[in-house]
């Protein structure tokens, strides 16, 4: 890419600023026109150069600035294989990496480029970090609110979270307090997550310096992709038998058998009669308006006081609410309802609960991807964990935005990962879904040993331009998300689990064969513990607005409804959609998960982004949908 | 002798002792609930099912006087320890039905002299403890095996029975009951082990032909051994009686924290036994002797609950010598005495509970309501899964080997000396139904007729009949393959008050006679018994289970207790407090953590 190209890119994008957001930016295209020649790498290196390579020798005071990066003196040819392959592509002769996680597409590289040139601009464009207000300035700017901190704000420069440039600004920014930030910086934004091997300077330097280029010759690699075509629904009649032996003997129906303590049932002689003590939203703030369908309560939980971050979760027995973001610092933040309080979580995001009520996971604590029991968030009554407690143990491996599951006879709990896409909840429309033709999901099967759960395997199955991979929580169904080559959502992919055992319980085999697809729109999906319902929330497009009783996308009172988010139900025996909110412009109903009883908690923002307070809403809609 | 008898039942005098006890724990209530269950509660179940059930019920209260159990229990008093230790599902709790109590032996504390000074004493009583544990149970109904059994423990309570059983009993309380932290009543907890039997009905999601396709799956002994789960802790009946009805105990204790070391003495009143009898009409229960130190006081009480029954307590070196010092239904006795208790049936026999209360001056039990009675019985199973990849350990434990382990600072059991893939016939098994498979390593049965407990632990091994199983008795062998897998060691005291290294083995069990003695430290050192699946962690090779237990509910952890030598010296055996917070039972801050249990039920409700 020549120097000249770049300029272009830089002042289309600036153009562009307003809707530079990390899903909503109109992308430049990386991969087309006059995106670089042979001669390009020498523009280039002159370019990052300039900007970044002499940072090297500036000095700061007492502490001289440490190099951010060196340019790199490639050809945009050799240099886009070279970062290809680091990123894990197989047409470049990679693997893993990057490609755990992320379909490695133009279409994605593009998305890449994007935050990373946002992040450029808006938080390296001062690399020499002069005084502690800069560094302060720098250090806001990786966060999503207060404290938390967002990868996506870094770009592919999150690759470089572990080098001295990242530790001198937060030296710089909090003196001698910095570590404590630092390590929170990096625990929650360093790329590739912990217990993937990290890149080097070299590495960074070559990675940086492509996206810096802007990712030039990247078609010259990574073929043009046709998509999966149109999505066509259908429901096959095995799934009809599927629903009635989840609803007989899934983990609902497991958990009534335990006598599982459902949070806020006291006394009550029916699930709908649960929560009965928490406000109906009508008496709210959020207001009456929010509930739907008609007659399903809608109860105020929580007001969370803080920024949440990513994914919402609840427990089996709807005690516990979890998410990233937390008001004093711990990172990530489990509410307990019952205590009304909320316990500070050393860890990132991405909680998920086993449907047994035994145990939870989260990402990016201390210790990498960790597992604890349930119990340790009730003994002693704590304020805050730090997953090095008696009850927790890590679970190496196991990438972000994982989904978790029991077997029903108590022998495996089950984790799924896949290709992903974040989704922070504060974007107007549904996020893309990065995936490819070689996309494929991970099931992890953790051994019950009777003593805990050990990583016993991992079995690699591959699904096709599907992505946000969620297993049913009895393991017996799997929900993906199908997507276009662009990386536009179609519609969701139910598949059956079906697992080959040898005596003694050892898994040979897993197939996924597909039962279902339900061509709707939404984020990614979680499974009822019945295995009965899909639910998801969405962003209102214009293909929405007769459904929300609009005219149409020109009827100018849906203006403000275009990019709120409601909730939806979707029945896996039948296809049936239902929208279960009808949220008023500013508010955003998100992250929903199913209890083990049918109440479904999701969570309500309210105003701009970083608006607190946020608040868990409960639900009994699927309950009256029977 | 003063033991009189009616004139209506003098005919039947000479073959009248009938006591058939102890085949369950509930009591009254559960004979009320039984009669109002079959048109009750239960109507919205199927027909055959009620009948089904009913009948298992029936069976259940009408075994002592219709001879529904397996056995006539042993002459003397001391019976059925039972344990088990995997989930009982509600599915599996209504095919195991109500769980039977172990009856324990009140004449064992008058020998408990004896057992610290006899290794072989000691472990005679142990192996007999065994047997009963292992006894075979019949299940509630016949599976396609035809009249299957189980271990007598697998039907005892794990946590998840102890969940329902306590969200139970504790929402059925008012709520100035609950705010006033007050006890179920002992009917209610009756009624409440019988409900959880028929749990499962109450959901309305197992119909008959469900049940029938549940059965059809337990068609392997392995599967049937899946019957109960793969859960560590599980309870006889008295002794999670106990532990529900000291929950205001429990949450003090929680509340509070735990108690200091050293606590004076006070008068206790423990319930030390309740029992249910049933006796054949001009029949008799005995049950005794109690023996009482001076100071103390027993308080013995009969509930009728159908029939007619005297309660005579006679006080005597022996029963035939015996003075009857108290007639009626509720009878004291002061202390020195050797106490004898005796049920006499009228001409239409009597079904009822037996309440024994002993009241003593000791150091309080500060987190259970009195010490543990002594039908309590917990087991702490270690199951292993078993699968290509996955061999099991195997532990050498011969003399030789320990000798070497003691020499070492820290010892600790390891990996094993290598790896072995017992067949279902070596070892108990068990199989899920996707077929994960797990084989009982090893298990501690406590039961608490001694002050400080039987203290009991037994794992598997490929040389089962050397070192610690080479006394195996004949009651073990009788129970055929794989409970002769298993070897065995016994504690009843922190000290080896056993003078001699072999125990007393030396003649006849050579091997196990040397493999104390590479473990004797002398008379008057430190006791051991250690299992090397269940005590793992590091230092506890060189445990002898009292020094841990001691600490339960205390604040300290199994782990610290063998390896903080300033705090626990002697690995942890020697004694160091002299109050047991909850008699030694781990099952509530370590283990299921019923304590926490039974804080969530009551967090639940506020």
């Amino acid at each position: 890419m020549s120097a000249r190209a770049w300029l272009r890119w830089m002042g289309l994008c600036l153009l562009a600023l307003g809707a530079c957001g990390d899903d909503d930016r109109p992308a430049p295209d990386a991969g087309e026109g006059d995106a670089g020649g042979e001669d390009a790498g020498r523009d280039a290196g002159f370019d990052a150069g300039s900007d970044a390579g002499f940072d090297a020798g500036f000095d700061a005071g007492p502490e001289p600035t440490p190099i951010f990066r060196n340019a790199v003196d490639l050809p945009d040819g050799e240099l886009a294989t070279a970062a290809l392959r680091l990123m894990g592509a197989p047409e470049a002769g990679g693997s893993e990496s990057c490609s755990t996680c992320h379909a490695i597409t133009r279409q994605n590289i593009r998305h890449f480029w994007d935050l990373s040139d946002l992040a450029w601009r808006e938080c390296f464009a001062d690399l020499e970090v002069e005084t502690a207000e800069a560094a302060r300035a720098i250090v806001s700017c990786f966060e999503e609110s207060p404290g938390v901190f967002r990868t996506a704000n870094l770009g592919v420069f999150a690759t470089g979270a572990d080098f001295e440039w990242f530790g001198f600004v937060f030296r710089r920014a909090f003196g001698a307090e910095w570590e404590e930030p630092y390590e929170r910086f990096r625990a929650r934004v360093r790329q590739p997550p912990e217990d993937h091997p990290s890149f080097t300077q070299a590495e960074f330097d070559l990675l940086t310096e492509w996206f810096l280029r802007g990712t030039p010759r990247v078609e010259n690699v990574l073929p043009a992709l046709d998509g999966p075509g149109e999505c066509t629904p259908y429901v096959d009649a095995s799934v009809t038998r599927l629903v009635e032996e989840g609803e007989r003997s899934g983990w609902s129906a497991r958990n009534r058998e335990a006598a599982l303590l459902m949070q806020g049932c006291a006394g009550a002689a029916s699930p709908t009669d649960c929560l009965s003590a928490y406000p109906l939203v009508a008496e709210t703030p959020l207001g009456a308006e929010l509930g739907l369908p008609a007659g399903a309560q809608h109860r105020a939980l929580f007001e969370v006081p803080y920024r949440s971050s990513y994914w919402t979760k609840t427990s089996a027995d709807g005690r516990f609410v979890a998410h990233g973001g937390n008001h004093e610092g711990a990172g990530a933040s489990i509410i307990d309802l019952q205590r009304a309080v909320v316990i500070g979580a050393q860890a990132a995001y991405d909680p998920g609960f086993f449907p047994d009520g035994s145990g939870f996971m989260f990402q990016g604590t201390s210790r990498g991807p960790a597992v604890c029991m349930q119990n340790v968030l009730t003994t002693g009554s704590p304020t805050f964990i730090d997953f090095r407690e008696e009850g927790c143990s890590r679970t190496g491996g196991i990438a972000l935005y994982q989904h978790v599951g029991s077997s029903l006879d108590g022998a495996d709990h089950w984790v799924v990962t896949s290709l992903w896409s974040g989704d922070t909840g504060e974007s107007l429309r549904d996020p893309d879904v990065f995936v490819s033709p070689t996309a494929s999901v991970t099931l992890y099967r953790l051994s019950n040993t009777a003593a805990g759960f050990d990583l016993a395997g991992s079995y690699e199955i591959s699904t096709p331009w599907e992505g946000n991979a969620v297993i049913s929580p009895t393991m017996r169904l799997m929900v993906t998300q199908l997507a276009d080559a662009e990386g536009a959502p179609l519609g969701f992919v139910l598949r059956r689990i079906d697992i080959t055992r040898i005596a003694g319980g050892e898994v040979t085999n897993i197939a996924l064969p597909e039962v279902a697809r339900y061509c709707v729109p939404g984020g990614k999906a979680a499974m009822s513990l019945d295995d009965r319902w899909i639910v998801t929330h969405h962003r209102a497009s214009d293909e929405d607005a007769v459904e929300l009783g609009f005219t149409g996308p020109d009827d100018p009172a849906f203006a403000p409804y275009r990019g709120v988010s409601n909730v939806y139900l979707v029945d896996v025996a039948t296809g049936a959609r239902t929208r279960i909110t009808n949220v008023q412009p500013g508010q955003r109903a998100l992250f929903p998960s199913f209890r083990s009883d049918g109440w479904i908690y999701y969570l309500v923002r309210v105003g701009g982004t970083g608006s607190v307070p946020e608040y868990v809403v409960a639900t009994d809609a699927a309950l009256g949908l029977r | 002798m003063g033991f009189g008898l009616s004139n209506a039942c003098a005919a039947n005098d000479l073959h009248a002792d009938h006591p058939r006890q102890p085949a369950t724990n509930f009591g009254l209530g559960a004979l009320a609930l039984a009669s109002v269950l079959e048109g009750g509660p239960r109507a919205g179940l199927t027909r055959g099912r009620r009948r089904t059930i009913g009948a298992r019920w029936a069976c259940l209260l009408l075994a002592f006087a219709l001879g529904c159990e397996r056995e006539e229990p042993p002459a003397r008093c001391g019976d059925d320890v039972g344990a088990r230790s995997s989930a009982a599902s509600a599915v599996d709790r209504r095919l195991l039905g109500v769980a039977v109590d172990h009856g324990g032996d009140p004449t064992l504390e008058a020998r408990w002299l004896e057992l610290a000074r006899s290794q072989r004493a000691r472990r005679r009583v142990a192996w007999e403890v065994v047997a009963r544990v292992l006894a075979p149970t019949p299940l509630g109904e016949p599976t396609v095996l035809g009249e299957a059994s189980v271990p007598r423990f697998r039907a005892f309570y794990d946590r998840e029975d102890f969940g329902r059983l306590f969200q139970r009993l504790y929402g059925a309380l008012s709520p100035e009951a609950r705010a006033a932290r007050a006890r179920p009543s002992s009917d209610d907890v009756d009624a409440a082990f019988l409900w959880n039997v028929g749990f499962l009905d109450e959901l309305g999601t197992w119909p008959d032909e469900r049940w029938r396709e549940h059965l059809a799956t337990l068609d392997s002994r392995e599967a049937l051994n899946a019957v109960g789960g793969v859960r560590r802790i599980t309870m006889s009946p008295a002794l999670t009686r106990h532990v529900v009805e000291s929950y205001p105990e429990i949450l003090a204790c929680l509340e509070r924290g735990a108690p200091p070391a050293e606590l004076a003495g006070e008068p206790r009143t423990d319930r030390i036994m309740r029992r249910a009898l049933s006796i054949a009409a001009c029949g008799r229960a005995h049950v005794g002797p109690f023996e009482l130190v001076r100071g103390g006081s027993l308080r013995v009480r009969f509930e009728a609950a159908a029939g007619e029954a005297r309660l005579v307590v006679a006080e005597g070196a022996s029963a035939d010598d015996a003075v009857v010092v108290c007639e009626g239904v509720d009878c004291r006795v002061e202390g020195p005495a050797v106490v004898h208790v005796r049920v006499e049936a009228g001409a239409t026999g009597a079904e009822g509970a037996l309440d024994v209360e002993r009241t003593q001056v000791a150091p309080p039990v500060a987190c259970l309501r009195g010490a543990l009675p002594i039908d309590a019985v917990s087991v702490a199973a270690e199951w292993r899964r078993l699968d290509s990849a996955t061999p099991l350990p195997v532990y050498d434990t011969s003399a030789r080997t320990l000798a070497a382990l003691m020499r070492e600072p820290t010892p600790t059991w390891g990996e094993g000396e290598r790896g072995a893939h017992p067949a279902p016939d070596a070892i108990y098994t068990q199989r899920l139904p996707a077929g994960a498979t797990f084989v009982l390593a090893g298990f501690h049965v406590r039961t608490r007729e001694l002050p400080l407990g039987l203290n009991v632990t037994l794992w598997w091994s490929d040389t089962p009949d050397e070192d610690f199983g080479a006394d195996r008795p004949d009651a073990i062998r009788a129970l055929g393959p794989p409970w002769s897998s298993y070897k065995m060691c016994v504690v009843v005291d922190h000290d080896e008050l056993d003078g001699d290294p072999g125990g007393g083995f030396g003649d006849d069990a050579p091997t196990l006679a040397a493999a104390l003695a590479a473990l004797h430290e002398g008379r008057g050192g430190p006791t051991w018994c250690s299992n090397p699946y269940v005590d793992a962690a590091p230092g506890l090779a060189r445990a002898n289970c009292v020094g841990c237990h001691q600490h339960a509910m205390s604040g300290a952890r199994p782990g610290e207790v063998a390896t903080d030598e300033a705090r626990f010296p002697a690995n942890g055996r020697l004694a160091a407090r002299n109050n047991y917070p909850s008699d030694g039972f781990w099952g509530l801050d370590s283990g299921d953590d019923l304590a926490g249990a039974i804080r969530d039920v009551v967090d639940h409700w506020r």
